[in-house]
């Protein structure tokens, strides 16, 4: 997958635009597919005793549990708009992301990337990669890597974005 | 850098405290939102947070992801009560482990 230079996107709004082939586009769409993995117990507010601001702790379950609820449905209008990944060239698909879905979309695959370290026991990585794993362990690492790699390159192209390929 | 965190309780607002300190002085920047260090978010999707959720130019936002990937944590601001709890919330969106704190 790779950043273009970003373009002028429906009614004058600047978007993103990103390349990719079908292998990718999968990857994409099956990451995305795992959204949400992270619960709302995860978040805790304070490191210390939570039993003194039991109020605030719920508060922010509930924030975080509607945020999730929102991007859900933000995901899902967007995947299932047509023409989102249009066939630019033979196995190139392209499609455009204004900044504001930029920030989401980043939101929900870290929380891929999160959600699948907590779910393999929140190991250092390293040491993770050198484990030899298999079923369900195997898909939660390579789906670690892949929202690691997608975010990369959504900010790569949020860094600098005049530096993409140009559009053919 | 050295922080002292104690539980973040809200303060007592009940009248015999307002009586013997003024409210400003217990909710006026009193909490500090930390940011702690995990091996699974990215170096760059950390400064990009910081970036985003606090306005910080790229060199500062740069500066405290390091201090958080260097020495565990990192304290990002001083704040009252509830704009302290709004950091928190914002970056915990983001998937950060962030926390508050009563200095």
């Amino acid at each position: 997958m790779k950043f273009m230079r970003p373009q002028k996107g429906g009614h004058g709004v600047a978007a993103f635009a990103f390349q990719m082939n079908r292998q990718e586009m999968d990857w994409l769409l099956a990451t995305l597919k795992l959204y949400p993995l992270l619960d709302s117990t995860y978040h805790h507010i304070t490191d210390g005793p939570a039993a003194e601001i039991q109020a605030e702790q719920q508060l922010l379950e509930e924030a975080m549990a509607q945020q999730r609820a929102d991007h859900r449905r933000k995901l899902d209008k967007f995947l299932a708009t047509p023409g989102r990944f249009r066939l630019d060239a033979p196995d190139q698909y392209r499609f455009n992301l204004t900044a504001e879905q930029m920030e989401w979309l980043l939101q929900i695959l870290n929380d891929v990337r999160v959600g699948c370290w907590v779910k393999l026991g929140r190991p250092e990585l390293e040491t993770a990669r050198r484990r030899e794993l298999t079923g369900l362990d195997a898909r939660h690492m390579a789906a670690l890597e892949a929202s690691g790699f997608f975010q990369m390159i959504l900010l790569q192209a949020a860094k600098s974005p005049g530096e993409g390929v140009s559009p053919p | 850098m050295s922080v002292t965190v104690t539980p973040i309780a809200p303060p007592k607002t009940d009248k015999k405290d307002k009586e013997k300190t003024d409210p400003r002085d217990l909710r006026d920047r009193g909490y500090v939102v930390i940011c702690w260090n995990d091996p699974v978010n990215l170096m760059d999707y950390v400064t990009h947070v910081f970036q985003t959720v606090f306005g910080w130019p790229k060199a500062r936002a740069e500066r405290h992801m390091l201090q958080v990937h260097q020495s565990g944590k990192s304290l990002l601001v001083r704040e009252t009560f509830e704009k302290a709890e709004h950091y928190v919330h914002q970056l915990q969106g983001y998937g950060l482990h962030a926390t508050m704190e009563r200095e």
